[in-house]
């Protein structure tokens, strides 16, 4: 089990850092386009700004997972460790409905791109609305598992601001 | 709208993350009007799909590369030289080079980090009051924010539509106003303290030009984000593009410090804040559009123009609401839920919104030290490997000065508007 979720996650983040890395070679395209080489422009702008919303969406969970979602927790951190824990999955479970919503209208979304293209480049626009459902799966998934892991401390600053600076 | 209102603010206390809190305030306002649920989606996807925005991504990645790519350590050293010969010395470099570094990255958390990373070590072995400097570097890193590329500058001009270029312009000299007072606080902690403040190195011209001359790359990156901005080369979002390349380019070719590791690291650090940073935008694009639709920035403004006279009047509450939400809000949040209400109230009182926007964000900046939540002190503390509460009571002195600035900078308009002025932005 921990091995498989290993893996997604690792999955996640070289998703999101490719996403990353394409949005800069993206624009530095659009920007030698306009002044060295025939390339047009739309096409870098449309695809970084899509690129940019699967790196938003699939990224999500990695941002939790490193303390950047941002929350004002010193209320919470003040409580007894069983209200911490029944804070944490009342967090959780509002958490998992916002997703849930995400999901659902995210799938919609999807369902109603097959049929639509986009503007410059005509691709099936199901491919970029396909990041908010995917995208806000993986990170219900993270809520779920912050919960279990952080059972001992739910709010302690150690799990939070792993690596962000 | 006043219990959606509530039912947020009672969330947020709760601890749930702020991007959750919009998403539920959201859900409620939708089930309330009767609206298709699928309508959240959309807005959080139109949210996300915005090509300016990409400017906060790229400044977050350039930020983070300067440090790993060694382009921060040069500025660092460059300050050395320049100003380490005075009493508090490291106090002094530790103000000029989060501000070098200001003038470069866009997060003031990323400069508090990377200053503090470089300075505490000498710090500690020169016997400094570890807690204050980390204050005080704190204090000097949200110069970030205001002096650009500032990612808060390019996320208010996002969210309200206004030139990037004209809000870069407008935040140097309010962030210049500032140095001044903080060299002051230093400089009388350290004639205050004991002999080791004055145990400084001599000045030396060849030190001053061999280090500037190994800065000059990294000085470098701050001429591709505003001579490209300025010069119309680059729009913001393909300067900070280009301020990554850039970044990229001197940490592995000039520097050669960038290692595999180090990139693959900023790159999933950077990659993380900003995912944090655009589904909470992409939360307060869905949550604003649902307060518009119900009418609520026209009511506030209806009850502002009717019951606070002038503008003056306005100024003042608006920066006293800021400081108490600073207290316990994140900036950026603050930013995005509160600008698209306040900044035409702001206008129908003759406010320029540049000068408004410079506004919000200097003050943002100073939420970003104060307590209890206090960001950059976080960092710093963090950084220095001392109790938060230890650096923070540290914080007073600094805080009132730029509080001071703020002040200045809000009744004096001509501040923040003389430089879009001279450079065409703005009549």
């Amino acid at each position: 089990m921990s091995r498989a979720i290993t893996a997604l996650r690792s999955l996640t983040t070289g998703a999101a850092v490719i996403c990353f890395g394409f949005m800069v070679v993206a624009v530095m395209v659009q920007v030698l386009g306009r002044y060295v080489l025939p390339v047009k422009v739309g096409n870098a702008v449309e695809t970084a700004a899509f690129a940019q919303v699967w790196l938003a969406c699939i990224g999500a969970g990695l941002a939790l997972r490193h303390g950047a979602v941002f929350a004002v927790d010193a209320l919470p951190a003040k409580l007894p460790l069983w209200g911490a824990r029944v804070a944490s999955v009342l967090i959780a479970a509002g958490s998992l409905l916002v997703l849930a919503v995400l999901i659902y209208g995210g799938a919609l979304l999807t369902k109603q791109g097959a049929s639509q293209s986009s503007p410059t480049l005509l691709l099936p626009m199901w491919i970029v609305f396909a990041a908010v459902p995917v995208g806000m799966s993986f990170m219900a998934l993270e809520v779920v598992l912050r919960v279990i892991e952080t059972w001992a401390a739910p709010f302690s600053p150690a799990y939070e601001r792993e690596d962000v600076a | 709208m006043t219990s959606l209102g509530g039912l947020a603010l009672l969330l947020l206390a709760g601890g749930v993350p702020i991007f959750f809190v919009l998403g539920l305030t959201a859900l409620a306002a939708v089930i309330y009007a009767d609206l298709p649920l699928v309508l959240i989606a959309h807005r959080f996807y139109t949210g996300l799909n915005n090509f300016t925005l990409m400017a906060i991504p790229f400044f977050i990645l350039a930020g983070l590369l300067m440090d790993a790519g060694g382009l921060s350590r040069r500025i660092v050293d460059f300050s050395i030289a320049l100003i380490g010969w005075v009493t508090g010395s490291l106090l002094m470099v530790a103000i000029v080079a989060a501000t070098a570094l200001a003038a470069m990255s866009g997060s003031g958390s990323a400069d508090t980090a990377a200053v503090s990373a470089i300075l505490q070590p000498e710090l500690r072995r020169r016997r400094y009051n570890v807690d204050f400097a980390a204050a005080l570097i704190a204090c000097s890193g949200t110069l970030a924010q205001i002096i650009p590329p500032s990612l808060m500058l390019v996320l208010i001009g996002v969210v309200n539509n206004l030139s990037i270029g004209a809000l870069f312009l407008a935040g140097i000299l309010p962030g210049l106003l500032v140095l001044p007072g903080l060299f002051a606080i230093a400089f009388r902690h350290a004639s205050k303290g004991g002999p080791q403040y004055k145990a400084s190195q001599p000045f030396s011209w060849r030190l001053l030009v061999s280090s500037f001359i190994a800065a000059v790359p990294a000085f470098g990156m701050a001429v591709v984000i505003m001579g490209g901005i300025i010069g119309g080369v680059f729009t913001p979002t393909e300067a900070a593009g280009s301020a990554v390349v850039y970044a990229l380019i001197v940490g592995l070719f000039v520097y050669r410090e960038l290692t595999w590791d180090r990139f693959v690291k900023a790159m999933v650090q950077a990659s993380a804040f900003t995912s944090g940073i655009l589904i909470l935008v992409a939360g307060a694009t869905t949550f604003n559009w649902l307060i518009a639709d119900a009418g609520v920035p026209e009511m506030i403004k209806q009850w502002f123009l009717t019951n606070v006279g002038s503008f003056w009047s306005f100024l003042l509450i608006v920066n006293l609401l800021l400081m108490a939400l600073g207290m316990v809000m994140e900036s950026l949040a603050i930013l995005l839920l509160l600008s698209p209400i306040l900044l035409p109230i702001a206008v129908g009182y003759g406010i320029d919104p540049v000068h408004f926007s410079v506004v919000m964000v200097f003050n943002c900046a100073i939420g970003m030290v104060t307590p209890p939540l206090g960001g950059a002190v976080f960092v710093a503390a963090t950084i220095a490997q001392r109790p938060f509460l230890s650096v923070v009571r540290h914080v007073l002195q600094p805080w009132a000065w730029m509080t001071a600035v703020l002040l200045v900078v809000s009744f004096v308009p001509v501040i923040t508007l003389i430089l879009p002025q001279l450079a065409g932005y703005m009549d």
